[in-house]
């Protein structure tokens, strides 16, 4: 079942960049999966209407709740990271103002964020697969999901 | 990610919080023996989870426990309490190395300095302060370099009658004693004088009605040759104040004749005190490390005076007196902390939080 509606999530972000003009090839290689199957997904042939709505209703869930149910349909965090990034256009961000540097965020297992100095943490976006644990991790929810295009 | 949960070592007087990642490892180490039960820790702690002890009666002696505990499912090591800490009760190492050594980390200042060349060994700073972390060692010249004469007791015509000693204003005349019984039948056996404690007065020599004493005092007519004793000289010394027992309450910058102590507090403000709240416990008394609180006693019978009453100047602001009090009848108004700063706003933020609210 979790591998379906991962499957109608995939068919989602397909017709995206479908839409966004990128070839089958690259939307095979983006979602790690065969060429037929991303061509399965355009067609409509599969997953099924009733996959792709729950799957819709999942990917337009507020974001920190349909993060969590997407991160729990693989342990690919690549895979997963691909899929959220093209789905919403957002970013960890430390509210500097808030953060206590007690450091437990840096317990991320991906090693999504980082130590610059002995003081100073930052967000690695290169390593942060946006499974948002820190955010409920940190004690004075200093961490929290912004929009990326509003920050650059 | 898994939260990592810290664990807490209680061991003797300390009480260990560490949490041991995959990055770093923090150790929060609390040291009873320095603690003076403030409860500044508690109070800035962004997570509650530091609670403070029943003090009163710790500090009265009542009680044998710590005065504080800290919860090792709230802590979460950011060791602001460290940062606050007047008194370094508390520390936060980060992969060994203590955050007091991390300059973006506050620290509370407080200091106390002594000028020794300026100090005249007058030891009240000693005597006065409450934590005992001031020694004064004194050497002074021997008596004699300053007293000098003769006395003489004439034995033969001396009838013993004590009436010289009980003149004599520097007690050096004594009467030794005898065992008498019937083979020895005086109550006396001997006069003596002790020349380390006469000053040559001349006392003795006037009252003796049977002129038995002779006394020469060379003092006046040797004045000149005479040394006067200096400081630092004749008169040699030292003050050390141990730092590390101070809580810069500033009993002995208040005493010292010559202004050669200085001390900068951690705090500048008042305390409050609700006299009419007081109800007399002397729970206050007992925790304050400055010993600034004390019950006025009355100077007469039908005078009326207030319950409790401070001496802010040798108050260290600190609130232990607050976190006592089980009538809340005490408040401690800070206005400003001496500190160094911090990047951190949150930091700040809740440093102001020390401050009284206006």
């Amino acid at each position: 079942m979790p591998e379906h509606i991962l499957s109608g999530i995939k068919a989602i972000v397909a017709m995206n960049m479908k839409m966004d003009g990128k070839t089958q090839r690259e939307i095979g290689e983006y979602l790690k999966v065969d060429r037929s199957l991303v061509s399965h997904y355009l067609t409509g042939r599969h997953p099924s209407q009733r996959v792709l709505k729950v799957a819709s209703d999942i990917i337009d869930m507020p974001i920190p709740y349909s993060l969590k149910i997407i991160h729990g349909f693989s342990d690919d965090k690549d895979l997963i990271k691909n899929i959220i990034t093209y789905l919403y256009t957002i970013t960890l961000k430390i509210d500097y103002e808030k953060c206590i540097q007690c450091g437990a965020c840096l317990e991320c297992k991906y090693g999504g964020i980082k130590k610059i100095d002995e003081y100073n943490i930052m967000v690695d976006s290169e390593n942060c697969v946006l499974c948002c644990e820190c955010i409920e991790i940190c004690p004075i929810n200093a961490i929290k999901i912004v929009n990326k295009k509003l920050e650059e | 990610m898994t939260e990592i949960c810290a664990i807490k070592e209680v061991c003797n007087k300390t009480l260990q919080i560490i949490r041991e990642g995959s990055k770093e490892k923090r150790e929060l180490q609390w040291t009873d023996d320095k603690c003076v039960g403030c409860g500044i820790c508690a109070d800035i702690c962004p997570v509650s989870a530091i609670e403070m002890g029943p003090l009163g009666a710790i500090s009265k002696g009542l009680m044998d426990a710590p005065k504080l505990d800290i919860d090792n499912t709230k802590c979460v090591l950011c060791g602001m309490c460290a940062s606050a800490c007047p008194f370094n009760a508390m520390d936060l190492k980060i992969d060994g190395k203590s955050t007091k050594e991390i300059a973006q980390y506050p620290k509370v200042l407080r200091d106390i300095n002594l000028e020794q060349s300026v100090c005249v060994l007058c030891k009240q700073c000693e005597i006065v302060c409450p934590q005992d972390a001031i020694t004064v060692e004194r050497t002074t010249p021997p008596r004699e370099t300053l007293v000098l004469g003769e006395i003489q007791i004439n034995k033969n015509t001396c009838v013993l009658c004590g009436i010289c000693a009980e003149y004599c204003p520097a007690d050096a005349i004594d009467l030794i004693k005898n065992d008498f019984n019937p083979l020895s039948i005086s109550p006396y056996k001997d006069i003596v004088v002790d020349t380390d404690a006469c000053v040559y007065c001349k006392v003795c020599e006037k009252a003796c009605p049977h002129n038995a004493i002779t006394v020469i005092c060379y003092k006046c007519p040797l004045a000149k040759k005479i040394k006067d004793p200096e400081l630092y000289k004749e008169i040699d010394g030292k003050t050390t104040i141990y730092k590390e027992k101070c809580v810069t309450c500033g009993w002995c910058e208040n005493v010292c004749p010559v202004g050669a102590i200085k001390v900068s507090k951690p705090f500048e403000g008042e305390l409050k005190v609700d006299s009419e709240k007081c109800n007399g416990c002397g729970g206050c008394i007992a925790v304050c490390p400055c010993n600034a609180l004390a019950f006025p006693k009355p100077e007469s019978a039908a005078q009326k005076v207030d319950k409790i009453a401070v001496n802010q100047n040798v108050c260290v602001l600190c609130g232990a007196c607050t976190k006592a009090c089980p009538v809340n009848a005490l408040t401690v108004c800070r206005t400003s902390i001496n500190m160094t700063e911090t990047p951190s706003k949150a930091w700040q933020e809740r440093f102001k939080t020390l401050l009284c609210k206006k």
